[in-house]
């Protein structure tokens, strides 16, 4: 305190002796004088200033002593992780595609002292890297290089048990497909965009998942999972059937949809052969229709055969030109230019309309389309959605369009109307025959839950119950009499067609062989398509490749398997009840 | 008199600091505490997460197909089948027993049951036990 009082009186005791010096002795003893001149001001200002400088310097110093580091923290609710890509669900809720937090492993080279070992080591923990590649990467001359991506955490701590310093790990965002094969085809799958060490943005690439990329990144939708029509009780049960079926007849692959007649929701989409979506395979070598990351449901083109008399008589009837019963001449064959057109098997001389679909009539089916002529039989195709791609949810349905006749004739009309020279694929045939079963009123195909409501009215009631009424008989003492089924009505049109040779013609011994069902066709619920390519049912003395023999009792199998999943009970009376076989007993 | 309000105000600064102090520290640990809430948050999302997927992948009907095939000789599971539905009237109900007569009146009060009752499918001692499933319904 003195000390301080001694240093502010020398100062004081300084400055006017000072001022003195300067102007030439205007005292007043110790005192200072109100008036200051400049150099007083400047020294003020510079003192100020140096205290100014000095304090802030000491302030932030005291803070910096005082005061611990923390993080800047976020105030509310940050803090937790969201998932960066949306799950894919079923109908029911069950998981289609999720995510599991995962690691990715990459090196720095210059760590690694034996890439031989290294790789090596590696290569047991990872057996479909290829070990001479890692060494390659592992001997590379940076400071950088992925090893693999994802991992698992099991292999993490295998790799991590090995010691290597070298080896380093950035966490990632895994996508995984629970349902595995039964989905394969639905759910597509995903790339790493933009990644690096620590983070990968996922891409979808294909199917569900690259269609509804941008729905599945939206972070105001990442909470709720993106729900399906797909059933997948359904789903596995019907890929049972038809592996089954695939197998028992020998068939290259099949393919199988099931539609709901009224929303257009596919409940089931199967296509064989199929993959692991969690293992997708990268490469395919062999021909491309076996590639078995083909979806058949949505983007195989098949001539579809008989299936398509269906259309042209529903067609021919609601254009009034005949009625179910007006007799078409099917005895001989019916030439056209130089092309002749015949039915496989010798048909009578007449046949009603209704039995030319019910037997299966080429030559009757080609007359009734002359008879309605081009443009009507046009009109209602295209009107059925068979010249536009599929309004399907999946990534890769743009690409897929109809194969249309490059010039469509009158030729062109004789044989589409018995499903040859259109191909389209066994979702565009279901959407049809769930038009004709939804009392006529357009039905577009979707894999959304909830599906669309009824479009335009195609068909009148009358011609759809008529319809319906035909392809009871086909089953009922037509050509799908093995479909048959005890408990459930069942309509529905068989098609066998030859395969298209590449180069020209149709083979003589590979078809595809289909079967389109309406079920229960009393109350028409759900559609059924299914194909097999290139079955031949060796069971007889003769090899038979008919729909009727190999695509009906499949399709038969899966209606069976399948009604009950969807809820559909037999017909009342139509089974021996399970219960009375129970015997209940007391103790 | 100022002597005891500058004792007042001095006691009030030394109260008030050491108010702060707490305070302060107190606001430290809860949010220290907050952190390390949000990390065990987060933690147990991710494990609620792998367990979800974890269950979706055990209950895939591709799994499910395999246990049910490698398991059959002890649970003989088989596929639903369309005999699987049946009507009500043809359960084997345990036959209606003629009530309790009420007190106060006699045992002799006609009671008519036999006209009402069902036609009986099956004679059940005692009521089986009922299946847990069925209380939903």
């Amino acid at each position: 305190m003195t000390m301080k009082k001694h240093l502010g009186e020398r100062i004081r005791l300084r400055l006017p002796a000072a001022r003195r010096g300067v102007e030439g002795g205007r005292s007043e003893s110790g005192s200072v004088r109100p008036g200051r001149t400049r150099e007083d001001w400047r020294l003020i200002l510079v003192v100020l200033a140096m205290m100014l400088v000095y304090g802030a310097v000491g302030l932030r110093m005291g803070l910096l002593a005082l005061i611990e580091p923390v993080e800047p923290r976020m105030a509310g609710g940050a803090g937790v992780t969201t998932p960066l890509r949306g799950e894919i669900a079923d109908r029911n809720g069950n998981l289609l595609a999720a995510n599991l937090p995962a690691f990715s492993l990459y090196v720095d080279p210059t760590e690694i002292k034996d890439p031989a070992g290294v790789a090596d080591d590696l290569a047991a923990i990872f057996p479909d890297e290829d070990r001479e590649q890692l060494f390659k990467r592992l001997s590379r001359k940076a400071r950088f290089a992925w090893i693999k991506r994802p991992i698992t955490p099991r292999q993490r701590q295998a790799v991590l048990d090995l010691g290597y310093p070298g080896l380093k790990f950035g966490s990632r965002v895994m996508r995984i497909y629970p349902a595995g094969r039964t989905a394969a085809h639905l759910v597509g799958g995903v790339q790493a965009a933009s990644e690096d060490v620590r983070f990968a943005e996922l891409v979808g690439s294909g199917g569900v998942e690259g269609y509804f990329d941008a729905r599945l990144r939206n972070p105001g939708q990442i909470g709720t999972p993106l729900e399906l029509s797909i059933d997948l009780t359904v789903q596995a049960a019907l890929r049972d059937v038809l592996a089954a079926g695939t197998k028992r007849f020998r068939a290259k692959g099949a393919t199988a949809v099931v539609m709901d007649v009224r929303t257009g929701e596919l409940h089931a989409m199967v296509s064989l052969p199929d993959f692991d979506p969690n293992h997708k395979p990268k490469s395919y070598s062999g021909p491309a229709e076996l590639d078995p990351r083909f979806n058949r449901a949505a983007f195989g083109r098949y001539e579809l055969g008989s299936t398509f008399k269906v259309l042209t008589a529903a067609s021919a009837l609601e254009s009034g030109i005949v009625g179910p019963q007006t007799m078409i001449e099917t005895g001989s064959a019916l030439a056209f230019g130089r092309y002749r057109i015949r039915d496989t098997h010798k048909m009578p001389p007449e046949m009603t309309v209704a039995d030319v679909v019910v037997r299966s009539s080429n030559v009757g089916a080609a007359r009734l389309a002359l008879n309605l002529g081009t443009p009507r039989l046009k009109d209602y195709l295209k009107r059925l959605g068979m010249f536009e791609q599929l309004p399907l949810e999946l990534a890769e349905a743009a690409r897929a369009k109809p194969l249309l006749p490059p010039r469509w004739t009158d030729l062109s009309t004789m044989t589409i109307s018995f499903g040859h020279g259109l191909a389209v694929s066994p979702i565009h045939l279901a959407a049809a025959f769930a038009t004709l079963a939804n009392d006529g009123r357009r039905v577009r195909p979707t894999l959304i839950k909830g599906g669309h409501e009824p479009g335009e009215q195609i068909f009148s009631t009358a011609t759809s119950r008529v319809m319906m009424q035909i392809m009871r008989d086909v089953v009922r003492r037509g050509t799908a009499q093995r479909g048959q089924l005890a408990g459930y009505d069942i309509g529905g049109k068989t098609g066998t067609a030859d395969k298209y040779r590449p180069g020209g013609g149709y083979y003589n011994d590979r078809v595809i062989a289909t079967f389109a069902a309406v079920f229960p066709i009393n109350e028409p619920r759900f559609v059924l398509v299914l194909s097999l390519d290139e079955p031949v049912d060796r069971s007889g003395k003769v090899e038979r490749r008919e729909a009727s023999r190999t695509a009906v009792p499949v399709a038969a199998a899966a209606i069976e398997r399948i009604a009950p999943l969807l809820g559909l009970r037999p017909q009342p009376g139509s089974l021996p009840g399970a219960l009375a076989a129970i015997e209940t007993s007391g103790q | 008199m100022t002597r005891i309000g500058l004792f007042l105000l001095v006691a009030a600064v030394v109260g008030s600091a050491a108010w702060a102090y707490h305070v302060n520290y107190k606001t430290r640990n809860a949010l220290d505490r907050i952190d390390v809430l949000r990390g065990q948050i987060a933690a147990e999302r991710e494990a609620v997460e792998v367990l979800r997927v974890e269950w979706a992948y055990l209950n895939s009907p591709e799994r499910l197909t395999r246990l049910v095939a490698k398991n059959n000789e002890d649970l003989q599971l088989q596929p639903m089948g369309p005999e699987g539905f049946d009507t009500v009237s043809s359960v084997p109900f345990p036959p209606r027993t003629a009530p309790e007569a009420a007190p106060g009146t006699l045992r002799s009060d006609p009671v008519v049951v036999s006209e009402r009752q069902p036609i009986v499918v099956a004679r059940v001692p005692q009521p089986a036990p009922r299946p847990a499933a069925w209380s939903r319904q």
